[in-house]
């Protein structure tokens, strides 16, 4: 399955249209903004057969939606051989979520979730062995959290419109909960998730006397590493550089912390980095050479296919380390299906960083694309 | 002004995982009629209490208290049952300057889950927090916050 699914419900009262492009969307936000209401309209419309007429429903880009059971212990029974359809839960429904397959069952899946919680999705540690590494924990036994998207979480936004007969209308829409902020940086520190090529490529093109680069070693010690730093009162501008794709939960960990009371005054001035992952960084500077690329990082949700890949930091990643490019033509339109052509300019792995990409153009063109960082800061030096 | 709030980070045995159901069997209606339940129901739901068992929407129009958010039902079962505790993740940040102010205005005292991340200091709380899960006392916003980040290490 992939592709972006709308869902859209109208009755007397309000509207509602929520826009899934990921193989798992979150449902978050403030009490009381109709995220219950939404799901229980469309459970409603789903179960009245006979009176799907008197309600205006909209569904693009998927067959249909599952509402799992909240009561019955095989609900996972109900998924097996579905695709191409939205699987749909409620925060209530503690019999899925609390469920601790719930995670490899997403990750197993042909299908799209949308769910309301503020709580993460849990995951086997075992049954991913590719997330195990990243995190850097867990054992066949331990339950981690399972990686939720950034841009992939979503709130609901209502707009008031007063109608003909004097009567109130809500129209309401999703947003991203969190705000992608245009910004200028200009760090003394610099703190990575992990030890892997984006700590490298950051070590070796900044310039080490006047920025540091360290690393929190795993995603659940960033926390603990921002706090650290900026009570040693040593530095003043803190870029954190975390995998968007792989940070939706543990975002409000951050926010929560630096805008404490103690942290503002510490007068540590903190930005994060506003980048799905490293390889899609690095995918976006090389599409200087590789036009229809670019195609494929802005609208990924239409390459992505959520059987392949669970979710988009994979995606990127097999872009960066495989690769070929296809075209095909169907019905008088070309449809481009990126992937590299495997070169000998480079061989991308996640542990030890081609020096291809401390290229002179390589490293301009990602300190580009993350903003406006003092170029004095950058350190580049040529291939011999 | 001492611990008066307790915090587990984590899910605690015992803690209210069903507070819609708690609330529709067995919360007591009349307690609607109180001013922090008006307030509550009020700032977050927009909707004002008509009586102990008809609420006013500006949307759906007269509704049962049991169409109420989570957040509120959550965050009124928390200023009244003493015994309950009650999990953040099922209150929006929009609940929680309402909830923290009461709970130093009334000298509440109150154990509550931090499944996700709320950091009261935040939302108008003052005064000490202890930390069930080690039995330290945190005082502000920032060791809260390093309190939160040691127990996700240790996660």
């Amino acid at each position: 399955m992939k592709g972006t699914v709308t869902i859209e419900i109208e009755d007397k009262n309000e509207s509602f249209k929520v826009t899934l492009n990921r193989k798992v969307t979150i449902l978050r936000g403030d009490s009381g903004i109709g995220k219950t209401v939404f799901h229980n309209l469309v459970r409603r419309y789903y179960e009245n057969i006979n009176s799907r007429n008197d309600i205006t429903f909209n569904l693009t880009g998927s067959e249909g939606i599952i509402f799992p059971s909240s009561t019955n212990k095989l609900w996972q029974d109900e998924l097996k051989g579905k695709k191409n359809q939205v699987v749909f839960i409620d925060e209530d429904n503690k019999n899925v979520l609390k469920d601790g397959n719930i995670g490899g069952i997403i990750k197993r899946s042909d299908l799209y979730f949308l769910v309301i919680t503020r709580k993460p999705l849990k995951i086997y540690g075992y049954e991913d062995e590719d997330y195990l590494e990243e995190v850097g924990i867990g054992g066949e036994d331990d339950l981690i959290n399972l990686s939720q998207s950034v841009e992939g979480t979503l709130t609901l936004k209502g707009t008031k419109l007063v109608k003909n007969d004097g009567r109130f209308f809500y129209i309401n829409e999703s947003i991203p909960l969190y705000n992608s902020l245009s910004i200028t940086v200009n760090p003394d520190l610099v703190i990575t998730e992990d030890l892997l090529s984006g700590n490298q490529f950051f070590l070796k093109t900044l310039d080490k006397s006047k920025v540091n680069v360290v690393s929190a070693i795993t995603k659940t010690n960033v926390l603990d590493t921002l706090l650290r730093y900026a009570s040693s009162k040593k530095y003043k501008s803190i870029y954190l550089v975390i995998d968007t794709e792989n940070f939706g939960f543990e975002l409000n960990d951050i926010e929560q912390s630096i805008n404490t009371k103690e942290f503002k005054e510490l007068g540590v001035e903190v930005t994060i980095s506003d980048i799905r992952s490293f390889e899609y960084l690095l995918l976006k500077a090389i599409k200087l050479f590789k036009e229809n690329l670019l195609e494929v990082l802005e609208n990924t949700q239409n390459y992505c296919d959520v059987s392949v890949y669970s979710n988009w930091e994979k995606f990127y990643h097999h872009l960066l380390s495989k690769g070929y490019i296809r075209e095909r033509k169907e019905n008088g339109s070309t449809f481009v299906s990126f992937r590299f052509i495997k070169s000998a300019k480079f061989d991308y792995d996640k542990s030890d960083l081609d020096e291809y990409f401390l290229r002179k153009e390589i490293v301009e063109s990602v300190y580009n694309y993350l903003g406006d960082i003092d170029k004095s800061l950058i350190k580049i030096e040529e291939m011999p | 002004m001492n611990d008066l709030l307790k915090v587990y980070f984590g899910e605690m045995e015992g803690c209210m995982d069903y507070p819609d159901f708690f609330f529709e069997t067995t919360f007591d209606n009349r307690l609607l009629l109180n001013r922090f339940s008006r307030d509550v129901i009020n700032w977050v739901d927009k909707s004002s209490v008509e009586g102990e068992n008809i609420i006013l929407s500006p949307v759906l129009g007269g509704i049962s208290p049991r169409d109420l958010s989570t957040g509120v039902k959550n965050t009124l079962i928390c200023r009244y049952y003493e015994n309950k505790v009650v999990c953040f993740s099922y209150m929006g940040e929009n609940c929680l300057r309402l909830l923290f102010e009461e709970i130093v205005r009334e000298q509440l005292d109150r154990s509550v889950c931090a499944d996700i991340l709320y950091i009261p200091y935040n939302y108008g709380y003052e005064g000490d927090i202890l930390i069930l899960n080690n039995g330290k006392i945190v005082r502000n916003g920032l060791e809260f916050a390093f309190a939160y980040a040691d127990w996700r290490k240790s996660e």
